[in-house]
């Protein structure tokens, strides 16, 4: 109770209070405009968080997060067009009611399946973080480095059809990180004498590189587009009744959500198509899916929102990122000297608690600010692309600059603003190589601290949860394996497909 | 966008792109000429065992990118072959992927003006220049361009107080002013 209520003073603050309006309508405008996402502007946003406090930065960069997904469903709903990547599945369902003339039914649909599965993953998130608070410190390095190495592999086989693609740019991103002066011996590794390679890649340089910066080029060089959107009709309010009809499918939705946050490297996608299919073929009107299923707009919403709030699981109590974006908010963690992981449960406990009081306080920030503004958010789907590409590309400079004030950062960001450019023309994912920097620096820290134990590469899987772990990677590699097979002979027997 | 289908499946759906074999064996060279400056470029101590060298990791990463690569280079180059469809050298993609090489100085040149001119002058002059340069003729576009520039100034510098150092144009300024605008723009 004294945790709570140190919890709700932190949350009176102005600062705080500040952040997570910020972070509400912000995400939300971020959403619905297509070709920015959450990404693009949290990388932005990072470096002028870090003068922050922790919970001021968290709460901003969660609402961003949470509230993209909400605002991403306005142009998949209305345009056709997703406004964040995870809203591609909304397009379906939601895309095919605003053609049938139900735009309003569909938008209040996926608002309210969005605060369902966003309340949901915070529920779950308080419900179990007593239990996490329990098993997080049975967690040593090698069980670490299991979790770690999971999460790669996970990467890299959750891309379906791009699984050499998501391989070699995980490795990519391994290797940058040990780019520099490594901190056991000292010594250089791939620096070719040149002074500013000591320091290494510095993560955000990249993120703003490959996501901001990269953005704004495709922007830039692309062309307009300019769509028609009538203003919605109807009350916004009354999806909330309907959702209950559906109650069954977005707990589903939520729950497959809330597993696939947690599990690291996994993400929106796998969530959303879980769902999706599930609720399909546990609908009694399964051949409506893709043409305007209310069940199926549900499905996806509630699943992408349930992920946010699981997705900070593993990286409070394990300090492994699932996903790019929470990978992004570790640089908040350690620029505070706050190290997310086992001992974060008992050291502070009450940072926990506000950060889940902002989770929960931004889901219904967002309801209320959609509910009452959605008409006259529908102006900025329509902002043109080459301008927002140009703003992009000012904002990028904020991000990169403040770091340290270097010119070379500017130009490694440059650099990898054109393979991000590059990448996304052949449409190859991005997420890999910042997932295989973050990942790769925890693996190689953890391998590097088991070795004292070590006498035989069977002792990294000697202990129960490092066993376990490795058991469930062998476990997810065969499936992937069957999967590929069965992939296959469905495609020699089906050659149109 | 993934052509839309009925079942989910249609997100994960796998298209063929222009340059990809091409990409990816250029990748695969970047590998290769990283495989073979491992030994210059890290350090093998005597006496340690194979697992404590600062060697074995950065070879880890690059022999787990180097046989992803060569999979992805195969995979690409027997997609491509199966379909016909874009040839090895796809001329108009790898101009494509030349264009934003322009924005990418623009953006160098900001970086470089920034220091000289100061932050808010220099966004108030590339931002509109940058939406000229982008085709917008209107004075409307191009007075919204100056206003998301003076916005990103005050919000960043003067609100957040970001470490972007004063110009050196301020220098030039009386006492007062210099002062205020190093601090604050």
């Amino acid at each position: 109770m004294e945790i709570f209520l140190s919890a709700l003073e932190t949350l009176w603050r102005l600062d705080v209070i500040l952040a997570l309006l910020v972070g509400a309508v912000g995400g939300v405008i971020i959403g619905a405009i297509p070709g920015v996402g959450p990404a693009v502007a949290i990388a932005i946003l990072l470096p002028a968080t870090f003068s922050m406090e922790p919970i001021v930065g968290l709460t901003m960069l969660l609402g961003i997060y949470g509230a993209s997904m909400y605002g991403g469903a306005i142009p998949a709903i209305l345009i056709n067009t997703p406004g964040t990547p995870v809203n591609a599945l909304t397009t379906y369902d939601g895309h095919a009611m605003t053609r049938q003339g139900q735009a309003g039914r569909a938008l209040s649909l996926a608002y309210s399946a969005s605060f369902f599965g966003g309340i949901f993953s915070v529920i779950c998130l308080v419900i179990l973080s007593p239990y996490i608070a329990k098993v997080a410190p049975l967690f040593g390095s090698r069980d670490i480095l299991m979790a770690a190495l999971l999460g790669v592999i996970l990467v890299i086989i959750a891309h379906r059809g791009k699984t050499f693609a998501a391989g070699m740019l995980v490795f990519f991103g391994m290797f940058l990180d040990t780019v520099g002066m490594e901190s056991v011996r000292y010594t250089k590794r791939f620096t070719f004498d040149q002074s500013w390679l000591l320091s290494g890649f510095d993560l955000i340089v990249v993120l703003l590189g490959l996501f901001a910066l990269s953005q704004a080029f495709v922007l830039l060089v692309g062309r307009d587009r300019k769509t028609q959107v009538a203003p919605v009709a109807g009350k916004l309010f009354s999806g909330m009744a309907e959702l209950f009809r559906y109650k069954r499918v977005a707990a589903c939705s939520s729950g497959f959500g809330v597993i696939m946050g947690i599990i690291p490297g996994v993400g929106e996608f796998l969530a959303q198509f879980f769902s999706y299919t599930l609720a399909q073929n546990l609908s009694k009107e399964p051949q409506r899916f893709g043409h305007g299923s209310p069940e199926g707009l549900i499905a996806s919403e509630s699943a992408n929102n349930a992920v946010p709030a699981a997705a900070m699981i593993p990286l409070l109590a394990l300090g492994i990122p699932g996903e790019a974006l929470t990978a992004m908010m570790l640089s908040v963690f350690y620029v505070h000297s706050i190290i997310p992981g086992p001992a974060l449960f008992q050291t502070q406990p009450d940072f926990l608690v506000t950060l889940y009081l902002c989770l929960f306080l931004v889901n219904i920030l967002v309801l209320v600010v959609l509910m009452m503004t959605t008409n006259t958010l529908l102006k900025v789907i329509n902002v043109p692309g080459r301008f927002l590409g140009a703003c992009i590309l000012v904002l990028s400079f904020v991000g990169v600059y403040s770091l340290r004030n270097s010119i070379i950062d500017c130009a490694a960001c440059a650099v990898f603003g054109l393979i991000g450019y590059i990448l996304k023309r052949l449409k190859l994912p991005l997420v890999p190589i910042i997932l295989g920097m973050v990942l790769g620096g925890i693996m190689e820290q953890r391998f590097r601290a088991s070795l004292a134990r070590i006498e035989t590469p069977l002792d990294f899987i000697n202990r129960p949860v490092s066993g376990t772990i490795f058991a469930i990677i062998i476990i997810a590699l065969i499936a992937h394996g069957v999967a590929l097979v069965r992939a296959r002979k469905k495609r020699l027997l089906n050659p149109g497909i | 966008m993934a052509q839309k289908q009925d079942n989910a499946s249609g997100i994960f759906a796998v298209e063929e792109q222009p340059g990809e074999a091409i990409f990816a064996l250029a990748v695969c060279v970047a590998a290769a000429v990283l495989v073979l400056q491992i030994d210059d470029q890290t350090k093998w101590l005597e006496g340690s065992s194979l697992l404590v060298q600062p060697r074995f990791w950065p070879s880890l990463c690059l022999a787990g990118f180097s046989i992803f690569a060569l999979c992805h280079l195969l995979s690409s180059v027997a997609r491509q072959a199966r379909s016909g469809k874009y040839g090895f050298f796809p001329w108009a993609e790898l101009s494509n992927w030349a264009q934003p090489l322009e924005y990418a100085l623009y953006f160098m040149g900001y970086v470089f003006l920034v220091p000289q001119l100061g932050y808010l002058p220099t966004t108030l002059l590339v931002l509109p220049a940058l939406t000229l340069r982008s085709g917008y003729r209107k004075g409307r576009v191009l007075l919204a361009a100056a206003a998301v520039g003076l916005c990103t100034v005050l919000v960043f510098k003067s609100f957040l107080q970001v470490r972007i150092p004063g110009g050196h144009f301020y220098e030039l300024l009386p006492d007062g002013l210099r002062n205020f605008l190093i601090l604050y723009f």
